[in-house]
């Protein structure tokens, strides 16, 4: 009688527990309020936004979350916990010295944590103009691969264009290669990004101010080695017409003595090949020779090492003001931050979507065109936000 | 054939330890085995002691299979495993193996031990042939001490596994385990039994490549082919560590002869972390039910057991969501969620009855299974889930001719797909993921025959060592699977 006991005891718990632990339960994630603030460049007056849509974008899990927005109202957000970047776009109207203007408004936010339960947010906005002159038509930083399957780096360019209706000068135009990398965020101290970009490597192209007209809807290649390459290379390309040529590292440079070079002003332009790094191009106001900018413009920035030191490292400041054009390069897959003020741009492009791709070679970023004038002459799409004005690995206009 | 010839002039001499082999080759102990697993049980498991050393050779591969684990592998294993009673009141047992493996066209995972570690595997969509090697042994003491028997088990198993082409994963891992037990006789037929068992688990994962020119996205898999974008890309080192502990309480005959019960609770906790992040990225909650009652019965040569056993397995998948702030802090955790379940309940019952002593000894077995198994992940919503039935009938026969004891099995069963649900509609059809979740889910829901035989061959080789080859078949037919095993065993 007693191990029947036991026995009818054993299975009375056993059943008691597998009929509760039956029972399958539904998935919920936590969500937090997000109470949203959009303040306005400084200076306008009766300030009203409309057609405004706002784009969060969860960085964990990739999935955009979209809001419209109509009036100076916004509207009541719910989001998943988790970290989000922020865009914005829409129509705005205002008043400034007694006259209405209607312009495009934008606003950018990296890196918000949404957790908790409720978040504030200010996103502050600005102003963007689709006119500009000189624009990075084309970025070719991936170079290509021999036959052997080896790296070949001497093929790489840059393309600018003339996106006016004006004949525009290339003499004196500054191109920049980031200091920083878009795929390692870090709190650099000081931050000068809203007011200036961070240059690495700069060069100038040479010139008296006349030297190398670029009509409109003309461009201008500048190559790494204006050279043809399909005698080393044969999936490369001939770049013998480059218009100007960079002067690279010793070991890697190859002069084309028919094609002028660049004026290296810091560095050596190798061009980050899996694409890490910003472009910007810009001019020097008129009389500041190269010099003069460095010493004028020379700053030290230093960030928390990974192993709780700080660094300090000695850098220039491009301020932003000077600058024409700006594209951001990075990579879908480890795509952390923008390395330029989104008033400059606001999105990024790529060659390759993971680190280190081996299908990014032989590819380039290109520019979108907008449309095309009774004329003939292209206009290319600029509205200062990489993501939309740029193809993502396109073929090279330059290849056969 | 030179052994099983020399088996046969010298089993012509001597005896064979046939009460061995009868016990060795019976379905019904196979079953009767884990009835009496506990360690404070052990005494009772078995009425003979036994040595054996054995090496065996496995194939197997299969047209319809889970990607992560692969279509199949070829193992070469050496086995060592003893029963002892070295006196009156004591129990030894213990095992040590070593396991070569190659596993074929393992795609998704590029981590060891996936059933342990699963969803959160880092993964690839390349992947490959794998080489593995498994060196493991375990042992344990019970021992009559007044009214009680009190067992003591341990155990360490170590794993590598690795690949010599793109991509090169590198994974070690290892499990220590421990049980402790005691049992006390609460009737002159039944005893109880209270077992108590823990395991510490670790894996260093690590994959990297050669190729100059690039690698594709390596990511690390959340459940059901989703994945933390951010943390995808570049991160190629994880590690786990898990710990484990277990309760179970069983109601057993001494003498081979009554009802059984047995019930139990596991828990297992794994966490996974990332070069550089200091919290986990993901951390495993599973906790295991489980239970059984059956009836056995071994006396005038008639052998008899029937068993009923249930078990759920609710595994949950607590993932963080991360933020780069960029500065000293690098990225922090931010949130966590529980984003990922997986439901398996099962049922089975199976019985054996059969007959020995006569012309030909002999042994028939039914049974029958239910199995409901749910995956989900929220956010994005995707869902797998199925319920499956098996029916089955085998038999054994075994007789003694000259000096070779020859057993003899064969079976038959039907796996039926009752239900399924495979939803993942946000990923797109050009994706590889699209294709393996499609392919994992034809596996998992496939219905068709399985049928199985064997052949094994005992003899005395020389004075107290005996030998045993066999052979083993089985192909199934829903998922195109075939599989070989040949073994060769010194006995003593």
């Amino acid at each position: 009688m007693r191990q029947i006991k036991l026995l009818l005891c054993i299975l009375a718990v056993t059943g008691t527990v597998f009929t509760t632990a039956c029972k399958k339960d539904g998935l919920t994630i936590r969500q937090s309020a997000v109470g949203l603030t959009l303040t306005p460049p400084a200076g306008l007056q009766n300030v009203r936004t409309s057609n405004v849509v706002l784009v969060f974008k969860e960085s964990n899990s990739g999935v955009d979350s979209t809001f419209h927005m109509n009036g100076n109202t916004p509207p009541a957000i719910t989001l998943p916990d988790g970290s989000y970047e922020v865009t914005l776009e829409g129509d705005v109207e205002y008043e400034l010295d007694d006259v209405k203007y209607s312009r495009k408004i934008r606003g950018h936010k990296q890196g918000v944590a949404v957790s908790g339960g409720t978040v504030t947010l200010d996103i502050p906005l600005f102003l963007y103009d689709e006119t500009a002159g000189l624009v990075f038509k084309e970025i070719f930083f991936t170079g290509t691969v021999t036959p052997e399957g080896k790296q070949y780096n001497g093929d790489k360019y840059f393309i600018i264009y003339n996106n006016s209706e004006d004949t525009l000068y290339a003499d004196g135009l500054v191109i920049a290669e980031a200091a920083f990398l878009s795929t390692t965020k870090r709190e650099y101290d000081p931050n000068v990004m809203p007011e200036a970009f961070t240059p690495g490597a700069m060069v100038m192209i040479p010139g008296k101010g006349t030297e190398h007209p670029i009509y409109p809807g003309k461009q201008i290649v500048v190559a790494n080695n204006a050279i043809n390459h399909k005698e080393y290379n044969p999936n490369s390309f001939d770049l013998r017409k480059s218009e100007l040529e960079l002067t690279l590292l010793g070991s890697i440079n190859v002069d084309n003595p028919e094609v002028p070079d660049l004026v290296n002003m810091n560095g050596f332009m190798t061009m980050h090949n899996r694409g890490f790094k910003s472009y910007i191009v810009g001019r020097l106001p008129e009389g500041t020779t190269i010099d003069k900018y460095k010493e004028e413009n020379k700053y030290t920035y230093s960030y928390i090492q990974t192993n709780g030191t700080p660094r300090y490292v000695d850098g220039y400041k491009f301020p932003n003001s000077w600058i024409i054009d700006a594209v951001n390069l990075s990579v879908p897959a480890v795509f952390e931050w923008i390395l330029t003020a989104p008033e400059l741009d606001m999105g990024w492009t790529y060659c390759g979507k993971v680190d280190s791709d081996d299908g990014r070679y032989g590819k380039s970023v290109r520019r979108a065109v907008l449309s095309t004038n009774p004329d003939g002459r292209v206009i290319l799409k600029d509205t200062n936000n990489s993501t939309k004005d740029f193809e993502a690995e396109a073929k090279p206009s330059l290849m056969q | 054939m030179a052994i099983l010839g020399a088996a046969l002039t010298a089993g012509a001499q001597d005896s064979m330890p046939v009460r061995l082999i009868r016990e060795q080759t019976s379905p019904v102990v196979f079953l009767r085995d884990e009835v009496y697993a506990s360690p404070a049980l052990k005494v009772y498991q078995r009425e003979n002691t036994w040595s054996r050393l054995s090496a065996s050779f496995r194939h197997s591969d299969q047209e319809l299979y889970l990607q992560q684990e692969g279509s199949g592998r070829q193992t070469f294993n050496v086995h060592s495993e003893t029963y002892l009673k070295p006196g009156p009141k004591a129990t030894v047992w213990g095992q040590a193996y070593y396991s070569n493996e190659e596993l074929y066209k393992v795609k998704f995972n590029e981590t060891a031990d996936y059933q342990l570690v699963y969803p959160y595997v880092m993964a690839d969509s390349v992947g490959g042939d794998l080489k593995s090697e498994t060196y493991a042994f375990a042992g344990g003491l019970a021992k009559a001490v007044g009214a009680y028997q009190l067992g003591f088990q341990a155990g360490f198993k170590g794993l590598q596994t690795y690949r010599d082409r793109d991509p090169r994963p590198e994974n070690i891992s290892s499990v220590i385990s421990l049980g402790l037990s005691a049992s006390r006789k609460v009737t002159e037929r039944y005893t109880l039994a209270l077992d108590l068992s823990g395991l510490k688990y670790g894996q260093n994962n690590k994959l990297d490549f050669v190729s100059e020119l690039g690698y594709p996205l390596v990511y690390h898999e959340a459940g059901l082919g989703a994945y933390n974008e951010f943390l995808a890309g570049a991160r190629t080192k994880a590690s786990f560590q898990g710990l484990g502990y277990g309760v179970a309480l069983n109601f057993v005959p001494v003498q081979y002869k009554g009802w059984f019960a047995r019930a139990g609770y596991n828990h297992l906790n794994i966490g996974k972390r990332l070069t550089d992040i200091i919290d986990d990225i993901s951390v495993i909650h599973e906790n295991t039910l489980n239970g059984a009652v059956g009836y056995m019965f071994d006396a005038d040569r008639r052998h008899f057991i029937a068993e009923l056993r249930a078990a759920t397995v609710k595994r949950e998948g607590i993932e963080a969501r991360f933020i780069n702030t960029g500065g000293a802090n690098g990225v922090q955790k931010i949130a966590e969620d529980v984003r990922y379940v997986h439901d398996v309940a099962t049922f089975r019952f199976r019985t054996v009855y059969g007959r020995s002593g006569g012309a030909i000894d002999w042994f028939a077995g039914l049974e029958a299974g239910y199995e409901d198994n749910a995956q989900q992940y929220v956010m994005p919503n995707r869902e797998l889930s199925y319920s499956q039935m098996l029916i089955g009938a085998d038999i054994t026969a075994r007789k003694q001719l000259g000096g070779i004891m020859l057993s003899l099995n064969a079976k038959a069963q039907r796996q039926e797909n009752l239900e399924s649900t495979g939803r993942w509609n946000d990923v797109s059809p050009q994706r590889a993921i699209f294709t393996m979740l499609n392919s994992n889910f034809a596996y998992l829901t496939a219905s068709g025959m399985n049928y199985g035989g064997g052949l094994r061959a005992d003899f005395r080789l020389t004075g107290k060592v005996s030998c045993f080859i066999s052979a083993d078949a089985a192909y199934h037919s829903g998922i195109e699977r075939k599989d070989l095993r040949v073994t060769t065993a010194f006995q003593f």
